[in-house]
């Protein structure tokens, strides 16, 4: 694909994210870095906020749905989060959970491929609830577990039971 | 009237990837009730089968494959790290721990009321091949005991 197609292609993608935050009426930033066309919005789960953040790659045409939770994990459950992020990403369908254990960062992260493609508005919003319902299940369990208010049995059953 | 756009798109689809895997002339064997493909790249140093089917239902494409190889469960934890630390590191997919000891890449695509390209396919084939050759030799060495997780971070 030439660099301009990818550009036409990539501005479509994100008018089309502009449009469905614009909709919601979910306030949001712009930005451009390198490649990536950035937005950055936030909103509010059942309990946490949910900061949230979409790349547009002019480039590589792939548009990536990134959410950092606000949270670390300490050190000393470092193999029972490992597993528990396994066990949830074995069960995802769309998306994952990503975990940094040098950063003792957890985030989830979902992408769309799109070079030569009509990425439909429902893709994008499907993309974006998708995200929001994974995050909001996991993201207070998971401080919980971090916080040693759920035990390692008690997340795995609860993932196993959702 | 839904279902029946639904079952067109994905019929669609499935055309394109069988279209794809024979212009690329890929090793494969489609199976047209299941909307799937079974396919079998050789690399330089690996063997990798995968399976892309089409889900008209969930209208996703999802591509899956079970590494060369089983683990010790006896190291899970271990491998639970190096799992965690495999998906973190690749832009596409992620690679999960099974208890029977397998692991695996997965892959998901949703394109809800998208029109895709062959393209979107030969993405998700190049980066599956280049996440499973990149990190199986890494999650292997660890099993065998040839290396240790910090190695693996490190790389």
């Amino acid at each position: 694909m030439t660099n301009e197609r990818g550009i036409k292609s990539a501005n479509e993608v994100y008018n089309t994210i502009r449009t469905l935050l614009q909709e919601k009426q979910w306030s949001f930033t712009e930005s451009q870095k390198n490649n990536n066309l950035v937005i950055k919005c936030k909103t509010y789960g059942d309990d946490l906020p949910i900061p949230f953040q979409f790349y547009v790659n002019t480039d590589k045409c792939v548009a990536t749905l990134s959410s950092p939770f606000n949270f670390k994990v300490p050190k000393s459950i470092l193999e029972q989060v490992a597993l528990i992020i396994n066990a949830i990403n074995t069960r995802l369908v769309e998306g994952k959970l990503c975990y940094d254990i040098i950063e003792d960062t957890i985030s989830f992260r979902s992408s769309i491929y799109f070079e030569d493609s009509l990425i439909s508005k429902n893709a994008i919003s499907n993309m974006l609830y998708t995200a929001l319902c994974t995050i909001d299940l996991y993201n207070d369990k998971l401080l919980s577990m971090v916080q040693e208010q759920i035990s390692y049995d008690d997340m795995l059953a609860f993932i196993q039971a959702n | 009237m839904e279902n029946t756009l639904k079952t067109k798109k994905g019929l669609r689809h499935y055309r394109y990837l069988c279209d794809y895997l024979a212009e690329e002339k890929l090793v494969y064997e489609k199976n047209d009730k299941r909307l799937s493909a079974n396919l079998a790249v050789a690399t330089e140093c690996l063997s990798i089968t995968m399976s892309i089917s089409i889900d008209i239902e969930h209208q996703l494409i999802c591509l899956r494959a079970l590494l060369p190889f089983k683990i010790d469960t006896e190291k899970s934890e271990l491998h639970a790290l190096a799992t965690a630390t495999a998906t973190n590191i690749v832009t596409e997919g992620s690679f999960t721990l099974n208890a029977n000891g397998t692991i695996c890449y997965k892959n998901t695509f949703s394109y809800f009321d998208s029109l895709v390209s062959k393209k979107v396919f030969a993405y998700m084939i190049k980066c599956a091949i280049m996440n499973i050759e990149e990190l199986s030799e890494n999650l292997f060495l660890l099993d065998m005991g040839y290396s240790r997780i910090s190695d693996f971070i490190k790389e």
